[in-house]
């Protein structure tokens, strides 16, 4: 390894900006390099085809047997552990507190980081809800479990999270105004759910056509207007962040291949 | 194409596709035509807020948006809400006299906007909305994505809640929440020693004060069951042609296809034929005037009208309703919901 990585690398953002694109393609960036990098698909369902065709490296948990681990290695007991996830009550409290299994799913993650120090984990999370739910939750759940082993472990938790170069936080928009200003707002809300951490996280624009003119050099004024006011909404939005061109390639696959060569500027 | 008046209107998509612009464009367009219209948004995102210039301490309060903000008479208005689950909460616990109860930081924490309670909070406030019959139309813009399908669920979580086990706990605690002492039988002995060994085990890990707290939370809820219960209806409601148009939101910008269809198979259960697919931000008449000249650029195009074509080969074998939204490059969000409206008024009076 060349340089240092930070451990955790969280994508998050709005559905359809790309999130899981730039995650596969800096998880096959990081690969690139060297790393020891698995790429987690966190609470949502596994692109499957998409993992295969690339060779992705993954980390794989299921929020409900991660749960049941949990609790069984805190009870030294898997037999009671799974009894205890099968009544309705607390069946009933993980509905009714979805945090808290993203929070079992963090812990499993941060675990396995703590395990092996070469590696590094980039997490593909949805905004709405979980990636802030993850986040909220630590401090929401410090506040109303107040003690028992669960504040203990929580407190690790955000003891890896806010230690240094452990975590990067990429708030994935698209180039436009609406999606900005979205991104923002989240990002904000992360900011604030992650207090005393160097790591604030960073917004990354997707998908800019600004980007894929200038890297084609083609001359604006050959665009047709519609562009051209694309274009021109997108000019002040990329000269002030991290900005990914648009990309041309038939196939999901050869998009993200075609992206990682532009993930430098994400590690 | 027609789209017959209902009670409720339920725009769903994954977030971004502009499906609260849509839904906003969509009461406009009913509130143009004479009609009484309730805007209700439940994204926790505060986009709302921003096209229609809310404050901040307007949140789960009525707002009238006199049309003039658009630019058209002053007379004319609709009535916009931006869900907020503390303020039904608050509601209830002034009904029911429960507020010290509800000052307990379980409840707190659970009623903020991503505390879990958001979906369960929103279909009671709809449903309050319902009863006081002041409206022709509630426009509801519901949570992105899978979020969606949280909401429609939540009447389930409701009747889990209210689970029989949970009021095994309470009879074990020593909670008096039934009317008159009935003798308990065998069964429920056993249950009760089961709920015992599981609070004991629960303490462990989550430590005692938690077990109390979120016991006397879950009773203050409990209190509050006629709310809960009365939400349940609007789940059957919602299934049924007379009572709701269902609109899904989906844009080209975002290769999202996929999404619209899962959302549509996972809503299965209750989505009735009378449900729309918009596709939002469509360039095809843009692409249709664009002659390019230079090779990179015709590649371009061709790709654009090919992922267009894509979405468009999908809208039609899947839905037999399709609203066609073009592509808005405007700086300003109200311009894009009057834009939008101006779309609506024009497909739906063909």
């Amino acid at each position: 390894m060349s340089r240092a990585y930070h451990r955790l690398y969280i994508f998050t953002g709005k559905g359809g900006v790309g999130k899981t694109t730039l995650a596969m393609a800096f998880t096959k960036y990081l690969e690139s390099k060297g790393v020891n990098v698995k790429y987690n698909c966190f609470h949502q369902t596994p692109e499957k085809t998409l993992q295969k065709e690339l060779q992705l490296p993954t980390i794989e948990l299921h929020i409900e047997e991660s749960a049941e681990v949990y609790i069984g290695r805190k009870l030294n007991s898997i037999t009671i552990a799974s009894w205890i996830m099968k009544t309705h009550f607390f069946r009933s409290l993980f509905q009714m507190i979805p945090g808290l299994g993203h929070m079992i799913l963090l812990g499993h993650l941060i675990e396995a980081l703590e395990k092996d120090p070469t590696l590094v984990i980039v997490l593909d999370s949805p905004a709405s809800g979980h990636a802030l739910t993850m986040f909220e939750s630590s401090s929401n759940f410090k506040a109303i479990f107040k003690t028992g082993l669960i504040v203990k472990d929580i407190e690790r938790m955000q003891r890896f999270l806010k230690g240094e170069n452990n975590l990067k936080t990429h708030v994935v928009t698209l180039a436009t105004e609406l999606s900005l200003s979205e991104a923002n707002d989240l990002k904000q809300e992360l900011d604030t759910n992650l207090p005393d951490t160097e790591a604030h996280s960073d917004l990354i624009v997707n998908d800019s056509f600004k980007k894929f003119f200038d890297l084609h050099l083609v001359d604006e004024s050959s665009l047709p207007n519609f562009l051209k006011q694309k274009i021109d909404l997108e000019k002040e939005i990329v000269k002030t962040h991290i900005s990914l061109p648009h990309v041309e390639a038939e196939s999901p696959t050869k998009v993200v291949k075609e992206l990682t060569r532009f993930m430098e500027e994400l590690a | 194409m027609k789209i017959p008046l209902k009670k409720v209107e339920l725009f769903c998509g994954t977030g971004g596709v502009g499906k609260t612009t849509v839904a906003t464009a969509r009461a406009l367009a009913l509130a143009l035509e004479g009609k009484k219209v309730l805007l209700i948004t439940i994204d926790p995102a505060k986009r709302l807020k921003q096209i229609l210039n809310m404050k901040d301490n307007d949140d789960g309060v009525i707002n009238t948006i006199t049309l003039d903000l658009f630019g058209y008479e002053k007379e004319k208005s609709f009535d916009a809400m931006l869900m907020s689950p503390r303020a039904t909460l608050h509601r209830m616990a002034v009904e029911k006299n429960l507020h010290a109860e509800f000052e307990s930081d379980i409840i707190k924490t659970l009623s903020r906007p991503y505390g879990g309670m958001n979906e369960i909070m929103s279909i009671i406030e709809v449903q309050t909305q319902l009863d006081k019959n002041i409206y022709d139309t509630i426009v509801l813009d519901t949570p992105p994505g899978k979020h969606f399908i949280d909401f429609l669920e939540g009447s389930e979580k409701i009747k889990n809640f209210f689970d029989k086990s949970f009021l095994e706990i309470f009879e074990y605690l020593g909670k008096n929440i039934t009317s008159g002492g009935k003798a308990r039988n065998f069964i429920t002995q056993l249950v009760s020693t089961g709920v015992k060994k599981l609070l004991s085990y629960l303490e462990d890990v989550t430590g005692a004060d938690f077990v109390r707290e979120f016991i006397d939370a879950v009773l203050a809820l409990y209190k509050c069951r006629e709310f809960f219960l009365k939400a349940l209806t609007f789940q059957g409601e919602l299934k049924k042609v007379s009572f709701s148009n269902w609109f899904l939101v989906t844009s080209v910008e975002q290769q999202k296809m996929r999404e619209a269809e899962d959302i549509k198979l996972e809503a299965a259960s209750f989505l009735h034929q009378d449900h729309y697919l918009v596709m939002n931000k469509c360039l095809g008449p843009y692409l249709a005037e664009w002659n390019p000249s230079d090779l990179v650029l015709t590649r371009l195009k061709q790709s654009m009208i090919k992922r267009e074509d894509a979405l468009q080969d999908f809208a039609s074998k899947n839905f037999s309703n399709v609203l066609k939204f073009h592509e808005i490059n405007h700086p300003s969000p109200l311009e894009h919901v009057k834009e939008l409206a101006r779309m609506f008024l024009v497909q739906t009076n063909q």
